[in-house]
Formats: structure tokens, sequence, C-alpha cells
């Protein structure tokens, strides 16, 4: 943790679409280096897709992945969009008759557009593999996540073989260290997942991507299929992992208390879209988009008295907003706070915070 | 408060290939009518076995060693398949953690949602009728036995001055029938009219909102759901006057509404919508007239009512009610109340001569003869089958299941003989197999299942507890009769026959179903219902699908409602909404709810009281307030400090371990091994249930007087007086 501003992974304009469902819809974020950096978000928000469009699950529609300065994702229909309104704009020219002159500028910007959608396609086609091994997932369910016929030795060393290593003792060496390190002991490496209980097989999940050594870690709901008393036992052993590696996690969850207590920056996320990103502890004391509110209001706590009182903040997009006039962006309130609103809004939140 | 459902002594085990796993050991507790009781513990403490043995879906290999669930005067470990239809999804209902195991995956959610409330309405409708008329026969047969012999007085203490004879009597009985069900007539009608406004006024509403926001989307269907709903609003009560303009204005709203979708601009139809509005807030302004009051004078008096206003209305029709009728009729209801307490006391009497005489051959030494102990106990049944009092409103459970739970009990004790003698036989065999094997000098891979053997003696005194509950059941009734409150019974006997007359009346068509569903599916949050009505539960994601469960477990408007893990797989803001709902249907409905999650935080958000369980027990018990506030038992604080809240900042303190194997329940405290404030008798005796204050209990031996004085840990300390402050603030 060299330098606390370095930016390790960066999300630029990221779009996801299914068909015609924009599961992530125009997402930018930076991670920094030996942060945790919270996702959060109603189920069908995108939040899962985020995560995985990053690791190359999927291939995505439009937009930058870049991690550690280089290109490792890239989408296309950006471009042909462009491409495509050009070649519309040419026809009208023409049809209007224009001066050849910005017809050339037309044709020009439409090369432009040709060689950064190949220089795209090339940096999505050829990414570096060594590169992307330093980012590993955590998966949601334990149960579901491992291979029930593979043994746990198996199944933590599966990354290193990949990548070719072929030195047995090697590998039982380091397989031995990381169950170790996650609280396991040798023996049970030759065991087979379902004699685990669920928070060790978390931990087996947890072995599997540590072990490649990765810059940073995407845990997509690594706590939420675990019993009470096995989350914590999770939670502060990712905690411990994070000091001692000093790893750099995205943290996807809908629990918010754990978000609160495990991020130090938190992106919200509503239908694709990013609407509110700001410090943990800002975002919890002065929410500002209206979801986050409403978001934040709903919130259980083990507390009878306040649970008694509280009172939920429904949030329903066509009341709070008026984009009639001018569509929202993500702007920045205050250093670090963004929100996802238009000019008027921007003020009245600005007027807010004083 | 009212007691919907008692569990005494449960004990349940499954049996596996290694032995017995004793998944819930003697759990004791009781549901109160619209209350929420919280059952807390980690995956594997049994809760979800206590709530499945409610509904009579253990899986195939459990065994329930002990105990009652005491429903409606029935046990529920005890009744037969036929008669737990009856019970399950109408009376008890329950959402379960895994939505597509409730959910048939080839069938459409529509007809799931609405294939219940169709089915159980015709089931209620019959039922209804039954229990009305056997309770109005029961009651005129008593009025007639109370009078004919005489000498009871009447409800303000005087002897009756006029008697009737079994005629009149009989004749009373059956006016109250005949006026009761044309009262429901008049004011279902009525219910009907208002309903339909209210939720035409609200999809108005919410149309002139999408207008004004210009975000009006399939706007023909909308219009049309209006007009369906505003034509069911003509009545004498709801709409009167304005009846002809509101015909008038529907008649040319979709007119409107054609020429304003081709030009875009919704103006002319959101004025006739206001109109709309108007007059429907007006009607819904209006003063209702007591329908039952009405009913009676329609039925008996032969005239038309009297022109004047609602108040005055309902004092005239009040004046002649009791005049000819309702004064006379509780009276002699009342009278009919008395007669048959002192009668049934009487009953009770002898029946607690023929306990204790029962007791003595129950409790003889040595082995029971099974002949003459079911004598004894066939002479002790029918004693107190006669001393039922059917008349209560409030059955008496104990009296109810007295007979199932005593059989059930020798049942027991005559099969363990030989089933004893069996498994001891069988537990041999594979001894001597291990041990040939062991001389032959081989370690086999498997163990000797120790025999499941049943203590005759523990078996002999549960037959005697079911017959000493029953005494001193029966005890403390013939002590506080005097105390008893006849006129308040009478009307709870009244309002009884009133509800049941309105249940059978009540039917649910397709067309109300439907309806009904759709609006169930908007209030758990599923948009586009309409739409979504006809799909199937494969098209729809986890956290909708588990709201679809939920929908369905509602729609059969049940007694009460289990909840194994309803939100767990929700985000925040639906698990909210749903909360929400469940605590509105609470509040409506008196709905009594038994909630099994491991969330702290919907717990505090839901439950009255709370029961945390451990291994099979429940370790501590008490009102919310008491278990957040002053937790005693050390694994409610290990619960509480192993996850974070908003302002948690420390390590979280973890439960170090798994649970015990229950195959072999450790002998002392269950959680002494993961516990850091364990006491040495933690590990050698079961520490026995402390009371901190009335109606909270912990079993723990901290709370021993002879204990060392120990704090909770410092995370729960923090968490509370922090609580403590904000509440401070509010």
């Amino acid at each position: 943790m060299e330098n606390k501003n370095e930016v390790l992974l960066e999300v630029k304009n990221l779009c996801q679409y299914f068909k015609i469902n924009k599961a992530v819809d125009d997402v930018s974020f930076a991670v920094k280096k030996g942060e945790v950096f919270g996702l959060v978000g109603e189920s069908g928000c995108g939040k899962t897709t985020t995560g995985r469009s990053i690791i190359r699950l999927y291939d995505i529609t439009s937009g930058d992945v870049y991690f550690k300065g280089t290109r490792i994702a890239a989408g296309t229909k950006s471009y042909k969009d462009a491409i495509a309104k050009a070649k519309a704009d040419i026809k009208q020219l023409k049809a209007s008759g224009a001066s050849a002159a910005e017809i050339d500028e037309k044709n020009k910007f439409i090369a432009d557009q040709k060689a950064a959608m190949a220089a795209a396609i090339h940096d999505h086609k050829h990414c570096p593999k060594d590169l992307v091994t330093k980012i590993q997932m955590i998966f949601q369910d334990p149960i579901a996540s491992l291979d029930p016929r593979m043994t746990v030795r198996d199944i933590i060393a599966e990354g290193l073989i990949i990548n070719g290593m072929k030195d047995k003792k090697e590998i039982d060496e380091k397989v031995f260290k990381m169950l170790e390190m996650v609280g396991l002991v040798k023996e049970h490496a030759s065991r087979y997942p379902h004699e685990f209980s669920g928070g060790q097989k978390q931990r087996i999940g947890v072995a599997r991507a540590i072990i490649m050594e990765p810059e940073i870690i995407i845990a997509d709901e690594p706590v939420s299929a675990l019993d009470v008393s096995i989350q914590a036992q999770v939670i502060n052993l990712l905690n411990d992992l994070r000091r001692e590696l000093g790893l750099t996690i995205l943290f996807i969850a809908h629990d918010l208390s754990v978000v609160k207590y495990f991020s130090d920056r938190i992106g919200v996320m509503y239908f694709g879209k990013m609407v509110e990103l700001a410090d943990a502890d800002e975002l919890f004391k002065n929410p500002l988009h209206p979801y986050t509110k409403s978001l934040l209001s709903a919130i259980p706590l083990p507390d009878p008295q306040y649970e008694k009182q509280r009172k939920r903040i429904k949030y329903d997009p066509l009341e709070s907003h008026d984009y009639s006039e001018e569509g929202p962006t993500l702007r920045e309130i205050t250093p670090g706070h963004f929100v996802y609103c238009n000019t008027a809004e921007f003020e009245k939140y600005k007027s807010e915070l004083k | 408060m009212e007691k919907k459902l008692e569990v005494k002594n449960l004990r349940i085990s499954f049996k596996t290939a290694n032995g017995k796993v004793q998944a819930v050991r003697n759990i004791n507790f009781e549901l109160y009518k619209g209350e929420t009781l919280a059952i807390v513990g980690e995956s594997g403490s049994g809760k979800s076995v206590t709530s499945k043995s409610m509904l009579g879906i253990l899986a195939g290999n459990a065994i329930i060693e002990s105990g009652e669930i005491i429903y409606d005067g029935r046990d529920l470990l005890k009744i037969t398949e036929d008669e737990f239809y009856r019970i399950r999804g109408d009376k008890i209902a329950m959402i379960f953690q895994d939505p597509m195991s409730s959910l048939n995956p080839i069938m459409r959610i529509g007809k799931q949602l609405t294939e219940a409330m169709i089915l159980k309405g015709k089931a209620r409708q019959k039922a209804s009728r039954i229990a009305f008329n056997d309770t109005l026969k029961l009651l005129s047969e008593t009025m007639i036995k109370a009078i004919a012999e005489g000498g009871y007085t009447s409800v303000s203490g005087e002897k009756l001055a006029k008697t009737k004879s079994a005629d009149e009597l009989t004749k009373i009985c059956k006016d109250f029938d005949a006026f009761e069900f044309k009262h429901i007539e008049l004011e279902q009608a009525y219910n009907e009219a208002k309903e339909s406004a209210v939720e035409a006024l609200s999809a108005i509403v919410d149309v002139l909102f999408h207008i004004e926001k210009n975000a009006f989307a399939d706007p023909k269907e909308k219009i049309r759901e209006i007009v369906n709903l505003a034509s069911k609003t003509y009545n004498e009560y709801v709409v009167k006057e304005d009846a002809a303009e509101l015909k008038a204005l529907l008649s040319k709203l979709t007119k409107k509404l054609s020429a304003d979708i081709k030009s875009n601009n919704y103006t002319a139809t959101a004025e006739a919508l206001t109109s709309i509005k108007a007059i429907l807030e007006a009607a819904l302004a209006k003063e209702v007239p007591n329908f039952f009051r009405m009913g009676y004078y329609l039925k008996f008096s032969g005239k038309a009512l009297p022109e004047m206003p609602v108040a005055e209305l309902n004092e005239f029709l009040l004046n002649y009610l009791n005049e000819h009728f309702m004064l006379e009729f509780l009276t002699y209801a009342e009278t009919a109340l008395k007669y048959s307490a002192l009668v049934y006391a009487e009953k009770k009497k002898a029946a607690l001569a023929e306990a204790a005489k029962a007791i003595a051959v129950f409790s003889a030494d040595g082995s029971l003869d099974k002949k003459t102990v079911e004598a004894a106990a066939n002479a002790l049944i029918e004693a107190v089958e006669a001393s039922i009092d059917r008349l209560e409103i409030n059955k008496d459970s104990i009296a109810y299941t007295f007979h199932t739970s005593l059989n059930y009990a020798i049942e027991n004790y005559f099969n363990a003989i030989p089933r004893n003698a069996a498994a001891q036989k069988a537990h041999d065999k594979q001894q001597a197999k291990y041990d040939a094997l062991c001389a032959k000098g081989k370690k086999p891979d498997w163990k000797v299942i120790p025999a499941a053997l049943i203590n005759l003696d523990d078996a002999k005194q549960d037959i005697v507890n079911v017959v000493d509950r029953l005494i001193a059941h029966y005890e403390h009734l013939l002590a506080v009769a005097a105390n008893r409150d006849f006129a308040k019974e009478t009307v709870a006997l009244v309002d009884f026959l009133k509800l049941n007359a309105s249940e059978t009346v009540y039917k649910v068509t397709k067309s109300m179903a439907k309806h009904k569903a759709i609006k169930l599916m908007e209030e758990v949050g599923i948009q586009e219902a309409r739409k979504r009505f006809k799909q199937y539960p494969f098209e729809f994601s986890g956290g909708m699908r588990q709201r679809i469960v939920i929908a369905v477990a509602l729609a059969a408007n049940p007694d009460i409602l289990i909840c194994d893990e309803p939100t767990t797989a929700l985000d925040v803001t639906i698990q909210a909404q749903i909360l929400e709902l469940i605590n509105k249907i609470k509040e409506e409905r008196q709905l009594s709810i038994i909630f099994i999650t491991h969330d702290l935080g919907v717990v505090a958000n839901m439950a009255d009281r709370i029961a945390v369980m451990y291994a099979g027990k429940i370790v501590e018990y008490g009102t919310a307030e008491e278990v957040f506030y002053s937790p005693a038992h050390p694994y409610t604080w290990a619960l509480l400090s192993s996850m974070p809240d908003l302002d948690t900042n420390e390590r979280l303190e973890a439960i170090p371990g798994t649970p015990p194997n229950m195959i072999y329940p450790p002998v002392g405290d269950a959680f002494a091994d993961r516990n850091k404030y364990a006491l040495e008798i933690d590990f050698e005796m079961q520490p026995p249930m402390f009371k901190i204050t009335e109606t909270h209990h912990a079993a723990t031996w901290l709370l021993h007087e002879n204990a060392p004085k120990v704090d909770p840990p410092k995370i729960v300390t923090d968490r509370i007086e922090r609580m403590k402050n904000r509440g401070g603030e509010e």
C-alpha cells in the first residue's frame, strides 16, 4: 500500500445488455489500491453482473475495464452507435447539399471510430492472461461453487495447475499454506467439500481465490448464504487477509450493515445505474439520492424500540425526479461524493449539504 | 390474552444410519392471539423442525418422542392426515425458506394463487354453517332445559318473571337465525359497493398522478378497471343521489380516452376522472347505518324503513330491536350459559373423583396390567368427555385433548415393552458381530449403534402426568368458577354466531379471487401483476418467487402464520416492504405469527416475544425489549456480538467451533464447549430455566445465586448503551 491513491481497477461507461434488458447501463467507478469498495443495491439491479463483467465472465456490450492501467475488457456498442449516427448524418448532409469539407470531417470521424473499435476488439481478445489471474472471485453459494467430486486440495490447486505449475510438492506446500491462512488445517486437504460446514466451505472458496496471489478480489455476496455466527467468522477472515496481504476487494452485497462495516467506499446501484457513490461514513451520514435514503431507511437494526419508530421512506422514480427537461448524469457534489442527478437537483443537493 | 397454540414438552428425534439425532429436546411455549413470537438460532438448532411439526410435515425418519401441540382443542401431533387437511394452509399457513419447493413448476402463478382461495372458501362456508347450526341448536336446547328446571336468574339478578315454553324458546333461536342472515345480506351488498369505491378511488388517484407526470402506461386497461370498479358502487348508502351523474360520466369515459390516446393529451380524461373522484369521495364520507339492527326490522316489522337521518335511524332501530327481541334473547342465552356452567361443574367434580381413582391404578408399583389400566382409562375418559361444556366459545384445550393424550401415553408405555426387547436384541447381535471381528484382529470400519431404549418408568410417569395436569386444571376452573362474567360470555357467544354466519354467506368467486390475487401480488411488490399473473414460476427471479409464496400463504387468510426465514434471500427494501405487509395483516386480522429467522434486525422489527434456541432447546425467552436490552444467556450475547450493525467498528466476536453433534448431546449445557464464560458445572449438569422477570427466562448457570458475576462482552454492552442513548434522543 505504497500509494493510497493508486487506481487499481477502473470501470468506464460499462454497459451490459442482455438482448433488450439493460442489466448494467453506463456505470463508471474506480477502485483504489488497498481499499474495499462496496457495491449495494436490490436484487436485479446489476451489481453481480458488474462483478462478472469485470472478470470477463460476460463479453461486455460497451465501455472499458482497466486493470493496473491495461485495458482488459472492452465493448464495441458505443463505437458502432457513433458510426451509425455519423453515417446517417452524412446522408442528411448530402441531401441538404453541404460542403465537401463537412462530409470529409464526418468520414474522418468514422475512420477514427473504426480504428478505436479495432483497438478495443484487439485489447479484448488479447488480454494478458497473467494479469487477469490477479483478479479472483469469491462466490455467493459455497455449496454450489465447489465441485463435489474434487478433493479440497484439487479445488484449491486447480488454478495453479491451469497456469502451468507442475511441481506437485510445491503445489502441496502452497495449498497447505493457504489452508492455514484461512483457518483450516493440513489434514483437510484430502477431504471432499460435503464433509465441511457452511463456514468452512466458504473458507475453501476464499483459499481458492487467494492462492493465485490476486491483487483484487471480487467478493459476490460471500456471507449472505451463511449462518450468523459463521458470517462473523468469514468477515473476520476477509478482514485479516486484507490486512496481511494488502488485498483490494470489490465487495458486492445487499446486507447494508455488513457493507458499512467492511467497506471504505460504497456505490449504490439502482436498475443498472450507479446513483450514488461516496465514502462509507459519508454515505450513511449524508445520503443524497432519494433511492439511497429509501435504502438506508429500510435497514433493520437489532433494537426493538428503534424498530418500532422506524419509518421507511418509499422511493418512486416518477415522484422523486423530474427529468422531462434535462436528463441526469453522475456529478460530484462534494469531493468524493457523486450523485446521479440533473442540474436542478445538483443545486438542491449542494444546498442540502450546507 | 387468548392462547392460540401451545407446545408442551416437545421432543423430536431423527433416525439416521449413525443413531438417533435429537433435534428438539423438550421445548415449551405458547403463542397468543395477535402476537409474533420469534424463534432465533443457528441452522440445526431445531427451529425449522419445531415449526414443521406444527404442520405435520416432518420428514419420514422423524420420531416424535413426547409432547403435545395444542391448537383449537386438538393435539396436532396426534390427529389424522384427513383432519390435517382442514388445518394446513387454511388455519395454519407456512412461508418456506425455499420458494421453489412450495410452488408447482407446471402451474401458472395466477392459478396457484386463486386455487386455494376458491377451494378453501367453499370448505369454510360449509364448516361455518355447521358450526353456526350446532351452536344455535345447543343453545336452544340448553335454554329449554334451563327454563324447564327453573330457578335461574336473569341478567340483573332478579328471578325470571315470565317463562317461556319450549316452542317459544325454539322460535327465538330460529328468529335469530333468520334475521342474522338478512343482516349479512344487507351488509355484504354495502361492503361490496364500498370496497369497490375505495379501490376505484385509489386507482383514479394513481392514474391522475401518472397523467400529471406524463407517464401514463397502458391507459385502456387501467380505465377499463376503473369503469368496472366504479359501476359496482351503486348502493343505498354509497353512491345514491349521484348515481345518474356517475353513470353518465362512466359511459363517456372510454370514448374520451380513445380520443385522448390519439392526440396523446389526457386532459379530458383527467377532468372526467376528477369529477368521478369527487362523487366517490362524497359517497365514502356518508354515515353508515347499523345493518344488524336494520336486518331485524326489515325481517319482522313488515314495514319499510322510516325516512330519517342515519344517526336517528340507528337509534330508532336499536330501540326497536331491544324492545322486541334482543334483550330477551340475551337474557335467555345468559340463563342457558349459567345453567350449563352449573351442570358441568358437577360433572367436572365427578371427573375429578374418577381421576383420583385412575391415578391410583396408573402409579402402582411394578409393571402395569394392560386390562386394568385400559378399564380405568376408559372410565376416566368418559367422565372427562361428559364434563366438557360445549357452549363455551374458548375451547378448553386440556379437556378436549385429554383422551388422545391419555391413550397416546398408555399406548406408548405398552408398546415400549416389546420395542425395547427388539432394540436390545438388535444391539446385542451387532455387538456380538463387532466383538467377533475384533477377536479376529480386524478393526471394523463401522460403529455399534447404541440401543435406543425407552425408559419404562418415564413412560409410566408420562401417563400420571397427563392425569395430574387435568386434575390441576379442573381444580383451577372450579376455584375460579364464581368469578365468571356471564354477560361478557353471552356477548362473545353472539359474536361467534355472527362471525360464522358472515363466513357462511361469504362466497369467493373466480373473479373475486383473481382480483384479490392481483392486489396481493401488488402488495408484495410485484410490478405488472396483471401480466405476471399468467406466468409460470420459472419466469420469476428468486426474490420474486419468494414474494409469490408469501402472497399464496396470505391469500388463505390463516389463523396462524409460520414464517421460516421468509426474507433471508431478499434485499433490504423488499424485506422491509414484506415485513410491513405481514405486520399490517397481523394488525388487521389479529393474526398470530411464528417467525423463524437468524437476522436479529428483522426480529427486533417483528417480534413481541423472542425465544432463542440452541441445540434443540430454548435457552432464553422473553419480550423483545428484554432479550435485546438485557440478554442473559451467553449464546444470546454471542449472537448479538457476531453481527455488525451500522455503528460497529471493532472486530466482530465470532462464535468459535460448530454446534454439537446431536447424536450424542452433551451432558451439561450444550453451548458450554463454545462458551468462554462456561463454568465447571456447565459441563456436568444442564441448567434449569431461571426466572429473571415474569416474562423473561434463561437457562444458564450464570444466573444461579452462587455463580460468579459475569458481564456480557464489551461489544454487546456498548451496543445496548448506544441503543439506549438513541432511544433517549427520539
